[in-house]
């Protein structure tokens, strides 16, 4: 099944040259994708186009078989939540619950439902004992944490992350991402999840890796073929390269094949027995 | 910007914080209205007393009150030195070309700062122990009949609660362009009225800008929430009034009436 | 020493309402160097560094910039002299751009600080040259500009002055890889101009990479002040305690160790973690 098919993507953004054209990109149900670029390459974008907040200038985008059309979009987007990069920016309600209610306000979810839906969410996310604080009193990461639960009350098969962690302190990053992997956990195939970013340790993470460079996809595949295969192009790309990676390249004998942090101390461990 | 009092919400367990949002805005639009009619030292003094059952009712601090008031001093002070000196009558106990000092002008200064200052810590009560989308949701409620003339209540409601939320943000963020601004050199206190007005477009321009930003994300955060029309949704906050309302009626009709006869009988 | 902290005491708020965010603080940044300034979200570190240019006062103690002394008493309008000495980069720089031109809003700086308007230009000019920007959008609008670029024009607004000191906030937070690489190449371009450096840094690989002393906050208190390699030796423990983590190189060094390697000095960088483990495995000299 595809969660999203993207066919002969063309925009552009006004008095500019194209940024996608003929543009192709197909996401299978259950996936972890990171698409990743500096900044500038068009990922953004994509989401926002994805989510029906740009509107395209040609091409077919479909949801879970549902073209993204203007009578479809509502119906669409039901299927599909967003984190934004900056936390501030997107706490609606006035207190943590408030902002998770407002999701299930718009889809008129009775009054009397609501305390239990918001309260599941919170508690995925590790937040419930927040409920009723107030925004300025939460850390970056704990609100980007009640944004995910903001979208997980509304029960969607797909969630994009726009750089959801490039204005966290490395403990707000580490939880977001823990989180993340949770929610992967629990929900394995009935989740979807595209994480947008340029710190490729997090694209380690992903199941699979779609490069972008200025609109075109520049590579694609599995961590370890990007990594592999596509190291020099994403020194050249200026995105570096994931922790493990350069540590298994200074190395006097490479790994036999790319290892991820953990792999790569267990492989050593075992070297050394 | 932890000195702002005034507007702002704190999250406590008094009994004020019980009460439905509603029940607080009428008991604050009739206390304040009720002191218009007066000038009269002993229903301040009833009115006073009403007050400070209400202050101990929120379980907050009474220093917070008093930091809360504080920002606002000079505007006191500005509305006493006009009562003072502009106020006519007799007699004069002091003057000076056109500036003199009459009793009913001093009489006058004492019950404006009195009145002033009841009105703002009743308010105070208000916003602190109501969250903004409380109250907004409240506003909406008691205000409803009006969507019948085609008066948009729901909209008006919920840019009301979004723009309340955002205050403490920009307030936070005025603050940091300043400090930025000021350690590039900038000065207000310099220069001629033209200047000194040219001075503040580094700080106006950067925060229009960045609310705009705030704005154009928060619009799109919502829009992918699935909000399309505020007239159809439903409300996370219900509002129920309960016996803490019933309580809180009896007692502000009990002030009233002794208010009211206080008023008849004393002026 | 270009910084002299002494027992600084600092709160927002006053009377019974005080929440007091720095407690006698004593810390020198060394002139000429980068200090790096490390701890958690809501440690003081951006309270602390305010008082480098005077934007906070200090309640008690004092604060010895070069050859000013800011104390309580200091006048506002003394400041500017100290303004003039230090630049301070804050968190997001790029939120402070308001001019028509590029050119013009880095120029703003050394206006106010007194320069005529051609000498202003030509400050103006360099400083763009020394973040890089191309010649050919200085009369742009700022707000036409990438992300990366108003970083850098806020940054040039800074430098313009010509500081003697630099406080920077977080400066390569939300850039890309390239990005954060190419500021951090500036701060060390500017070290090598001889400028004092003052970061206030989250990422402790920064730390490891570019700091010749790191001055750690924890609750208002110095924790720790010292050189970047005895920093990150110190016992496990300490780092759970102050909220703080090792770079990614120590870590590893560390993870290994648990994995029952030998431990020497931990590593701060990956070239030493692989010489480590080259060493370890193969026994490469």
């Amino acid at each position: 099944m595809d969660a999203i098919k993207i066919d002969n993507l063309a925009y552009h953004y006004e008095d500019q040259a194209p940024l996608f054209k003929n543009f192709n990109l197909t996401i299978q149900a259950g996936d972890w994708v990171a698409l990743v670029g500096h900044n500038g390459s068009g990922k953004s974008t994509l989401a926002k186009l994805i989510l029906g907040l740009l509107e395209r200038d040609d091409g077919k985008i479909t949801v879970y078989d549902l073209p993204l059309t203007e009578e479809n979009l509502g119906k669409a987007r039901e299927k599909m939540g967003m984190v934004f990069q900056n936390p501030d920016n997107q706490f609606v309600g006035a207190t943590v619950a408030d902002d998770v209610a407002f999701g299930l306000e718009n889809q008129q979810v009775p009054s009397q439902d609501m305390p239990a839906k918001i309260e599941a969410a919170l508690k995925t996310v590790g937040m419930a004992a927040f409920a009723d604080r107030e925004p300025h009193y939460l850390s970056g990461g704990q609100k980007q944490r009640v944004a995910l639960a903001s979208v997980l009350a509304l029960q969607p098969k797909i969630i994009i992350l726009d750089e959801a962690t490039a204005m966290l302190d490395p403990q707000g990053r580490a939880a977001v991402l823990q989180t993340l992997k949770d929610l992967k956990k629990a929900y394995g195939d009935q989740l979807t999840l595209i994480m947008i970013t340029h710190d490729m340790d997090e694209a380690s993470l992903a199941d699979r890796v779609v490069v972008l460079d200025d609109g075109k996809l520049v590579l694609d595949g599995t961590p370890a073929e990007v990594f592999e295969a596509g190291d020099q192009k994403l020194k050249d790309l200026g995105l570096g390269l994931p922790f493990s990676v350069q540590v298994s390249q200074a190395l006097k004998v490479q790994p036999p094949h790319y290892l991820n942090q953990q792999e790569l101390l267990q492989w050593l461990l075992t070297l050394n027995k | 910007m932890n000195k702002i009092v005034i507007g702002r919400y704190l999250p406590g367990d008094g009994w004020v914080y019980r009460l439905d949002p509603r029940t607080k805005i009428l008991i604050t639009f009739i206390y304040v209205l009720a002191l218009v009619f007066t000038n009269n030292w002993v229903p301040y003094v009833w009115a006073t007393a009403f007050l400070i059952l209400v202050l101990a009712l929120t379980k907050q601090p009474l220093a917070l009150y008093w930091s809360g008031l504080k920002p606002i001093l000079w505007l006191i002070i500005f509305t006493v030195v006009l009562q003072i000196f502009f106020t006519p009558g007799s007699p004069v106990l002091w003057h000076w070309g056109f500036l003199r000092v009459t009793t009913p002008g001093v009489v006058n200064a004492v019950y404006v700062v009195i009145r002033f200052v009841l009105i703002i810590l009743m308010s105070t009560v208000l916003t602190l122990t109501t969250p903004p989308t409380s109250i907004a949701t409240a506003l909406e409620s008691l205000l409803g009949p009006l969507k019948k003339v085609r008066v948009p209540v729901a909209e008006l409601a919920l840019m009301l609660s979004i723009a309340l939320r955002f205050v403490p943000l920009l307030l936070d963020e005025t603050q940091k362009i300043m400090n930025a601004q000021k350690s590039r050199g900038m000065s207000f206190s310099s220069g001629g009225p033209i200047k000194r007005a040219k001075a503040v477009i580094p700080m106006l321009v950067p925060l229009f800008v960045g609310a705009l930003q705030r704005a154009l994300d928060l619009a799109n955060a919502m829009e992918v929430r699935g909000f399309q029309d505020a007239n159809q949704r439903t409300h996370y906050r219900v509002l129920k009034y309960g016996h803490e309302d019933y309580q809180a009626a009896a007692v502000t009709a009990v002030f009233v009436v002794v208010f009211a006869l206080l008023v008849l009988h004393f002026g | 020493m270009a910084i002299n902290f002494e027992q600084v005491n600092f709160s927002y708020g006053q009377g019974k309402l005080a929440q007091p965010v720095l407690k006698d603080i004593s810390a020198s940044m060394p002139s000429g160097e980068i200090t790096a300034i490390v701890g958690q979200t809501g440690s003081g570190k951006s309270t602390l560094v305010q008082h480098i240019n005077g934007l906070l006062k200090p309640d008690s103690g004092r604060v010895v910039i070069n050859d000013f002394v800011l104390t309580s008493q200091t006048k506002e309008k003394d400041l500017v002299k100290l303004r003039a000495q230090v630049g301070m980069v804050f968190q997001f720089p790029e939120n402070q751009l308001f001019a028509e031109t590029v050119l013009a809003d880095v120029a703003y700086g050394p206006v106010n600080f007194g320069m005529g308007k051609e000498a202003a230009q030509a400050a103006a000019k360099k400083a763009l040259q020394t973040v890089g920007i191309p010649e050919d959008i200085w009369d742009k609008s700022p707000f036409a500009l990438s992300g990366g670029q108003m970083r850098r024009v806020a940054i040039a607004g800074v430098l313009a002055t010509d500081p003697e000191i630099v406080v920077m906030d977080e400066p390569v937070a939300g850039l890309d890889p390239k990005g954060q690489a190419d500021l951090l190449n500036l701060i060390e371009n500017l070290k090598g101009q001889g400028k004092t450096i003052v970061l206030i840094t989250h990422q402790m690989e920064q730390v490891a990479a570019l700091a010749d002393w790191v001055v750690v906050l924890h609750h208002g208190e110095v924790a720790a002040a010292e050189n970047p390699l005895a920093l990150f030796n110190r016992p496990l423990d300490w780092y759970q305690e102050v909220g703080i983590d090792l770079p990614r190189p120590a870590q590893f060094a560390e993870d290994l160790h648990q994995g029952g390697w030998p431990l020497g000095q931990r590593p701060l960088t990956v070239k030493a973690l692989a010489s480590q483990i080259n060493q370890e495995v193969w026994g490469d000299e």
